[in-house]
């Protein structure tokens, strides 16, 4: 109870310091420019890129016109939301807690009066800040140049709709790799299970494949998970395959896990550190 | 040594790490996968520690003596297996903000400033931490880089600083905030001799002006020497000795190691010679062909080297303080152990 009051006591400090924290990231990630190019700005383009020439084989070769309701240009269409929705998504290389936690400089971070989970918020506000606008400079090329056969969103609501349940999406993609990252405390495979768990979601998402051609029964797990509400419904939402009702659902799935992972987030981080012995022992 | 009231104290600090036993070769590796062996270490045992604000103290001690681990329980990083640490009259495992506002931690071979970026980027995020105030912040800032010699590296990159200069921005990153209470792991590592002594000049003007408590632990005597009041030497997790340094000094510190290269045409060492030791306290250490090297009290060291010109044929000579081993290893030979806990 005492802990809990601390830290709604320390709450306007943690919010306050937040826009420094995001400041200073954007410093950091902006350090170089051929690394901020090729993260910030390329991130999530080349998947799409394969994909479209996978299924233009397959469309090619099977003769079809259409699978399971999507035609080559609806896949593509879904293929460049998913590309611009990507960028947003934080990936396994957005945090470098676990090689912090084996080489001992997470250290610092335990000294200071500041939550670590406020750096954390901080470095997730700063990347999704400029990710959307890649997102959006993204779009906005596509539609510059391709005009009206470049997706276009079926309604602002729809959009509003995709917007919030990526933003919550995200969150839960960020706590996940938080927690795997938290492993470090315990295991020595963190970056095996970081990259299994990408190539998962990935499938998850429906960044591979959309969710509506796998078969009943996978669809019917995967939509309720995160990955699936933060790629695969925003997609299907913008394209108008899914209707208000989904995406309260959605909503439901998304604010849950969030809540879930925090917690587990939190309890991760509180026991690793108390077998935290740090380097130089 | 019983000092109150303490800004820190250890009150029988034990610490106790498991670490895993793999045998060796194939087999052993195999047995290993199956069976995991886990061995426990003590690294601190029964550990009895008072500090009162104001003082410095040096912790020293062979590599695995438990400096580290002892600066970790004091700065909250990782808990006491048994016993009580105590910083700021409260448990150094569960500091409030407002305590961890109250101190500071450098440690010499982990960077506490972002590699990537210059230091006084990392400084103005660690202002907003800190929450001091911005002119506060522009001044010592200013006087600290000046002191240190780093104004015009401020706005470097710090992966393009010398280990010197990047050394002294995170002393100014600790300092930014006036801590009452620092804690230094080995800051002069790997640093050539002018830095050390910037840095040891620093902290001994900071502890003097602001009366800020410094705990420091270093393999380097000279950084003990120069900078301490107080000795804390540490061995296999317990303390060996916590007392005043200028005694220690008298008794153990102040002894010298001569090492003499002889000319071809010298005269060898021989037994007949010991006698000439005895005059000034004097003891032959290590006789190689044409080189020797005695041990001495420093008050006799000067006298000694000219008595061996007269002795030899020196060709070269170098005279360096009692390595720290050898003074641990002393303070266990004579048993003078504990002087004050």
């Amino acid at each position: 109870m005492s802990r809990a009051r601390a830290l709604a006591a320390s709450l306007p400090e943690e919010l306050h310091l937040l826009p420094y924290v995001a400041a200073y990231e954007w410093r950091k990630a902006t350090a170089f420019r051929a690394g901020f190019v090729l993260n910030a700005l390329l991130r999530g383009v080349p998947r799409p890129v394969v994909m479209t020439l996978v299924y233009l084989a397959m469309f090619r070769s099977t003769g079809a016109a259409e699978i399971r309701g999507y035609t080559f240009v609806d896949l593509v269409h879904f293929l460049v939301w998913t590309a611009a929705i990507q960028k947003c998504i934080p990936d396994w290389r957005s945090l470098d807690l676990a090689e912090q936690i084996f080489d001992g400089y997470v250290t610092k971070y335990l000294v200071m009066p500041v939550s670590y989970f406020t750096l954390l918020w901080g470095r997730f506000l700063q990347f999704t800040a400029v990710q959307l606008l890649a997102a959006a400079a993204f779009w906005c090329a596509g539609a510059l140049v391709l005009h009206s056969w470049w997706p276009q969103p079926v309604s602002a609501v729809a959009l509003a709709q995709a917007a919030t349940l990526l933003a919550l999406g995200t969150g839960c993609y960020l706590l996940t790799y938080f927690i795997l990252n938290c492993l470090a405390f315990w295991l020595d495979v963190v970056w095996s299970l970081l990259n299994m768990f990408m190539f998962v979601a990935a499938f998850m998402s429906g960044m591979l494949v959309p969710v509506a051609l796998m078969p009943r029964a996978v669809r019917g797990v995967l939509e309720v998970t995160f990955p699936y509400w933060t790629v695969n419904a925003p997609v299907e939402l913008l394209l108008g395959r899914l209707g208000p009702a989904d995406f309260r659902f959605g909503l439901a799935v998304l604010a849950t896990s969030f809540v879930a992972l925090h917690g587990l987030a939190f309890v991760t981080w509180r026991r690793g550190l108390r077998r935290y012995a740090g380097v130089g022992t | 040594m019983s000092i109150h009231p303490s800004i820190l104290e250890c009150r029988s600090v034990g610490k106790v790490y498991s670490a895993q036993v793999r045998g060796a070769g194939t087999l052993g590796i195999l047995r290993g996968f199956v069976r995991r062996q886990v061995r426990e270490h003590v690294a601190l045992a029964n550990i009895d520690l008072a500090v009162a604000p104001g003082e410095i103290v040096g912790l020293i001690g062979a590599n695995g003596a438990g400096k580290t681990t002892l600066v970790k329980c004091l700065t909250g990083i990782i808990p006491a297996s048994s016993g009580r640490c105590e910083l700021f009259g409260h448990d150094a495992f569960a500091l409030t903000r407002a305590d961890k506002r109250r101190l500071s931690l450098v440690m010499g071979q982990r960077s506490q400033l972002w590699w990537d970026i210059p230091a006084i980027d990392s400084f103005r995020l660690l202002r907003e931490i800190y929450q001091v105030d911005a002119a506060r912040f522009e001044r010592r800032v200013r006087e600290q880089a000046e002191r240190l010699d780093v104004t015009d590296r401020l706005q470097v990159q710090l992966r393009q600083l010398s280990l010197g200069e990047r050394m002294k921005m995170e002393i100014i990153g600790a300092f930014l905030h006036d801590p009452e209470v620092v804690f230094l792991d080995e800051p002069t590592i790997g640093l050539d001799l002018l830095s050390q002594e910037t840095i040891r000049t620093f902290l001994r003007e900071v502890n003097r002006e602001r009366r800020t408590t410094v705990i420091l632990t270093s393999h380097d005597m000279a950084d003990i020497e120069e900078t301490c009041d107080r000795l804390v030497i540490l061995e296999a997790g317990r303390i060996l000795f916590d007392g005043d340094l200028v005694g220690l000094r008298r008794r153990f510190v102040g002894r010298r190691a001569v090492e003499v290269h002889l000319e071809a045409n010298s005269r060898p060492w021989s037994a007949e010679l010991d006698g000439e030791l005895e005059r000034f306290g004097a003891v032959l250490v290590r006789e190689a062909p044409r080189a020797l090297t005695f041990e001495v009290d420093a008050e006799h060291c000067q006298p000694f080297i000219q008595h061996l010109f007269d002795l030899f044929q020196v060709r070269d000579l170098a005279v360096e303080r009692q390595p720290l081993e050898n003074l641990i290893r002393e303070i266990f030979r004579t048993g003078e152990l504990v002087e004050a806990s």
